[in-house]
């Protein structure tokens, strides 16, 4: 156990120094204009509704590519973490998301400010903000090599069902209501990618003898129209926004350090789970923002306050997707498929400047993922500087007409896309994914899968090809490998749980069965403690408080007592997710009644969950 | 929804049947593919799954009533004039793309040019119905911080009458934004990045 422990101590102390030399890399003074540029322009696009952090980010791609690598990525990651921060001004004050990773924000920070608090939940919106990033820099400095060197195990067939099981799990968290439509998303992006020469004999593949359609389907392109035209059509589609002036003094902007305190389980909690929903394919920072909300709101004592203005609620938001941002890049750094949509971008980004992400990052590039953690620090605290700062200056940027800004926008849209290889074919990629991306997102497809299938595609094609030529057309080579089977239950999983009646019956299992996995953890250590506490009590001649032991014996029974009650919670809850099933079909086929099986009894409640008294 | 679901489904259905198509199609390369690796394969797995996923949204469609397409209701006239407006965006768009680098009477359309004239034309029609409203405030906003320039920009256009007024105001400040930025796209692109404009 200490041993475990030096181990993780020497790891962190490492890390931190490889962080320490990485801060070498940007000593000049440029650093602070690409910063503050980079930050600025992030948060002004996040403020403006109907400009999202993917677009951003894809327009300022094609602004950078003629920068020095540091420079450009060192911009794009200001311009992720601003634009995701300043889309909680918009959900503040108009109730409008500025970025779909703000739609959470909108539940408490808009009644905050109809209470007259715009400006201290601006503060709590910048506090959340400024730790999510931190917390997730911090797990990126940490994870992300490990990773790295666990992904080399990788090959073709890991690759192919890893691509899958993105693919459905993106789809089945951006569209919660409909997976289906999540998941055809996420295919019909596998198709696009299928256009141009395949990589393995360079044979035409729906180019319908257009040349320029050889090289196939360029990934900013299509995600400045997916994300930039399909937004202009979608902002001068939808009802005018009705502008809010507000009245904010710089002073009541500047967060409070006693709510850090206060609800530092909430930030942590949520600085947590934005990270893991980060690195979860094609998921990204809106998801990140629901999934921490719901978990704090579960675990608060003031529920009743969330959707009415809760601090704890805007926090939990506002740290879930800033710490899905470093997140969601964690995979794009180890295994080359983007944690979100925005993610997809800077990984075409750092493509482009001759980066190859991946599992052999920490063997070609060793320093580059602490360089990414040092660009998400600066950015994490310019955003907190320019956040407080410039307040009235976005309060005004929020007046800009649609009609004004829109052409701009479009404008930028067709120069981005054309400026990368100044061909015009680019541009129509564009206008086409513009209006398809419109038509699709009317129809409630997300877009997140679309993108992430057009990345993955390669990687499917090839692995998927790969794998059938080495083991020649075996099928059942898959069930050889750990990793490949653990991914192929995964998507297994992902597809029944998305099945109404199937997750109905075995989430409620699943959930007890995770929370008695925690419990048997926790049982454990409760039980050593116990026993501890009531040898030395029973030695002393005192009484225990768990149970009175009054001799070294009478503590260890107890001890096995708890032992014994956990892992009986254990066994009931694994039995109702493993064998009630069986149990059930058994009793359906026999037609015997419930005693049998503890399920089979109408008046059962359902899987005990662990701790709960029956 | 359903209706859309169904259309959807038509169309998804045949973007499987060309995926299907190509992926049986392609060709082997005479025997120098190795077995499993033809490159028809993942576009004809591809194509069965989106085909599997169409049906299913069909039939629920169809379930659900989805394929009467007669009678489509809810379409209001804000729905209407939302629909039109994101159509003219859309042509717009379309239509300023078309006409970049393209040739007239032997003279090459200028980007510079085109740009200006798509986001002009863009604010004056956007706006052009709320001018009276919009124009007036800017208006007095702009006299209230150069009084010097709003009085002289007032003597000069004094012909103009005070209904037309808006509507003059809107075009002068949209000219003014629309320049302004085809200018600084244009030099920023061109001198800056070495970008060879359409």
């Amino acid at each position: 156990m200490l041993a475990i422990l030096q181990d993780i101590v020497d790891y962190l102390i490492q890390t931190a120094g490889y962080v320490v030399l990485a801060f070498g890399k940007f000593n000049s003074l440029d650093v602070i204009a690409y910063v503050i540029g980079g930050t600025l322009l992030g948060i002004v696009i996040g403020v403006l509704p109907g400009l999202t952090a993917t677009m951003g980010l894809a327009l300022l791609t094609t602004l950078t590519y003629k920068l020095d690598p540091n420079a450009a990525l060192l911009s794009l990651m200001c311009l992720y973490v601003g634009a995701i921060y300043g889309g909680s001004r918009t959900a503040i004050l108009l109730n409008i998301p500025g970025t779909p990773a703000n739609a959470a924000t909108t539940l408490d920070g808009y009644p905050l400010a109809r209470m007259g608090r715009a400006g201290p939940a601006m503060g709590t919106a910048t506090t959340g903000s400024f730790l999510g990033t931190i917390i997730g820099m911090v797990f990126l400095a940490t994870i992300a090599p490990k990773l790295a060197d666990y992904a080399l195990e990788f090959q073709t067939h890991e690759f192919l069902w890893l691509a899958i099981f993105g693919v459905l799990i993106a789809g089945q968290l951006t569209a919660m209501e409909d997976p289906i439509k999540g998941w055809i998303a996420g295919f019909l992006g596998l198709a696009v990618a299928m256009i141009g020469q395949e990589g393995l004999y360079m044979t035409d593949r729906f180019t319908f003898g257009f040349t320029e359609m050889q090289g196939g389907i360029g990934l900013i392109p299509a995600m400045v129209g997916a994300f930039g035209f399909s937004e202009v059509i979608a902002v001068m589609y939808n009802r005018r926004a009705e502008i809010v002036r507000a009245k904010v003094k710089l002073l009541d902007v500047i967060p409070d350090p006693r709510e850090i305190t206060r609800y530092w389980r909430t930030i942590g909690r949520s600085g947590v789970i934005g990270t893991i929903i980060g690195i979860i394919p094609g998921v990204g920072e809106d998801i990140g923002a629901w999934v921490s909300y719901a978990a704090a709101r579960r675990a608060s004592k003031e529920k009743e306050k969330f959707g009415k203005g809760s601090v704890e609620g805007l926090m939990a938001a506002e740290t879930g997707n800033n710490a899905a941002a470093p997140g969601a890049v964690i995979p794009v750094l180890t295994l080359g498929i983007p944690g979100s949509a925005p993610a997809a971008v800077v990984l075409a980004a750092m493509v482009l400047h001759g980066v190859r992400p991946g599992p052999m990052i920490m063997i070609e590039s060793p320093t580059f993922v602490y360089e990414v953690v040092v660009m998400f620090f600066f950015a994490a605290i310019a955003m907190l500087v320019l956040g407080i700062l410039l307040t009235p200056l976005l309060l005004k940027v929020l007046s800009i007409p649609r009609e004004r800004l829109m052409p701009a926008v479009f404008v930028l849209c067709v120069i981005g896309a054309y400026a990368i290889q100044q061909r015009m074919f680019d541009v129509w990629v564009m206008v086409v994914f513009g209006i398809i991306g419109f038509v699709l997102r009317e129809m409630k497809y997300p877009m997140a899968p679309l993108v992430l299938g057009i990345v993955l595609g390669d990687i499917f094609d090839k692995s998927f090809r790969r794998s059938w030529v080495i083991h020649d057309g075996d099928f059942l080579f898959y069930f050889g490998r750990p990793i490949s089977v653990i991914l192929m239950l995964m998507c297994v999983a992902t597809i029944v749980m998305s099945i109404g009646p199937c997750r109905r019956y075995i989430g409620p299992r699943i959930q007890a069965a995770m929370s008695a996995s925690i419990g048997l953890v926790t049982g454990f250590a409760r039980a050593h403690f116990v026993l501890i506490v009531m040898l030395v009590a029973s030695l002393r001649g005192g009484k225990a408080s768990e149970r009175t032991a009054e001799s070294p014996a009478g503590a260890i029974s107890a001890y096995f007592g708890i032992l014994a009650d956990t892992i009986l919670a254990f066994v009931r809850a694994y039995y109702g997710l493993l064998l009630a099933p069986f149990v059930e079909l058994a009793r359906l086929a026999t037609g015997t009644n419930g005693s049998i099986s503890p399920s089979a009894d109408r008046s059962d409640p359902g899987p005990a969950r662990y701790g709960e008294d029956r | 929804m359903p209706r859309a679901d169904f259309l959807t489904g038509l169309v998804l259905l045949a973007v499987s049947a060309l995926l299907i198509g190509e992926g049986l199609t392609l060709p082997g390369a005479g025997g120098l593919i190795m077995k499993g690796g033809e490159p028809g394969r993942v576009p004809l797995f591809l194509g069965l799954v989106i085909a599997a996923m169409a049906i299913v949204l069909v039939v629920r469609a169809i379930l659900q009533n989805g394929h009467r397409l007669r009678g489509i209701e809810g379409f209001d006239n804000e729905r209407k004039r939302a629909f039109g407006r994101a159509l003219a965006v859309a042509a717009g768009g379309t239509l300023y793309v078309g006409l970049l680098g393209r040739n007239f009477s032997g003279a090459d359309l200028d980007y510079a040019l085109l740009t200006f004239g798509f986001i002009f034309t863009f604010i004056v029609i956007g706006e052009w119905k709320l001018a009276p409203e919009i124009a007036g405030r800017r208006w007095q906003a702009f006299d209230r911080r150069a009084p010097a320039t709003a009085a002289w920009i007032a003597e000069k256009l004094s012909f103009v009458t005070r209904a037309r007024a808006p509507h003059v105001w809107l075009c002068i400040t949209a000219a003014f934004q629309a320049a302004f930025l085809a200018i600084v796209v244009a030099y920023v692109f061109e001198k800056q990045f070495f970008v060879q404009l359409p």
